[in-house]
């Protein structure tokens, strides 16, 4: 019911971000007239997530998953790894692939789904709750978006 | 509470509130995360009957909340928040009541320089 509700939510986001966008002053709205123009549009293989971004006006160029160039295992465990650094708890200098969130980073469940949050922006798609209660290292993040997106090596 | 269930909802309910917020404007959106970060952690030593009264008022947040934006996604209105009953201002001390009404003033000035709109205060 919830979720249904909140893909309802995600789908008439495109109609309604441009009157959200009506009131703002001049330099937000050259913000949003920057962004790409194929970001307003909707399109059946934008993920739910990249729908996501478009209420929020921002310099960030949209990102075009299906054009992407093919993903490997170093590529997801690079960016896994990028995203993790940006993250303000998380000292740089400690942070391995097999660092444990809770046990070794410091980090709380709720700091652990935050995480989840900012791999679903990064890569495109949604992780479900019980799927994300499950990751606790880097390691095994990219072993699941490596399963999801179908990479073997 | 190391309950495994409530663990659950509760990182259930943070999740879906943070999704929530990038619906709101830009400004809402950055306040409302803050806060919502602040108030779960100062809660992770609550007692039993403390976590059960903070999910229920989360909760209720969070249906409010989802209302709304599907209000604004119709494009029927934009209005996020809700006035504070008497009922609640009941519950407040005298100096947070004090807290709320410079609040209040502050944020209904004329010439305010922020669109923002806070939960309880007038429009």
């Amino acid at each position: 019911m919830a979720s249904r509700a909140l893909a309802q939510c995600v789908r008439s986001l495109a109609r309604a971000s441009a009157r959200l966008n009506e009131g703002r002053t001049a330099c937000v709205l050259l913000a949003a007239a920057q962004r790409p123009l194929s970001s307003w549009t909707c399109n059946q293989r934008t993920s739910r997530t990249e729908l996501l971004r478009i209420p929020s006006p921002s310099v960030h160029l949209c990102r075009h998953y299906s054009d992407a160039p093919p993903l490997t295992l170093d590529d997801i465990q690079e960016r896994v790894l990028y995203v993790l650094k940006l993250y303000d708890k998380i000292n740089p200098d400690v942070l391995k692939s097999t660092s444990h969130f809770m046990k070794d980073l410091g980090l709380d469940s709720l700091d652990q789904v935050e995480i989840i949050m900012a791999m679903e922006d990064e890569f495109g798609f949604e992780i479900p709750d019980g799927d994300g209660e499950k990751l606790m290292t880097p390691e095994e993040i990219v072993t699941y978006i490596a399963d999801k997106k179908d990479v073997y090596e | 509470m190391a309950n495994p269930a409530h663990i659950s909802a509760v990182r259930t309910l943070y999740k879906k509130i943070l999704v929530l917020h990038r619906f709101l404007p830009i400004d809402l959106r950055a306040l409302g995360d803050q806060y919502v970060k602040d108030e779960f952690r100062r809660h992770k030593t609550s007692s039993d009957e403390e976590a059960k009264h903070f999910m229920v008022e989360w909760q209720n947040y969070k249906d409010t909340l989802q209302t709304q934006v599907l209000e604004a996604m119709g494009n029927k209105k934009l209005v996020f928040g809700a006035d504070l009953s008497e009922d609640k201002l009941k519950h407040f001390q005298d100096e947070q009541i004090g807290q709320l009404y410079e609040l209040m003033l502050e944020s209904t000035k004329p010439n305010r320089q922020f669109d923002i709109q806070e939960e309880g205060t007038p429009k």
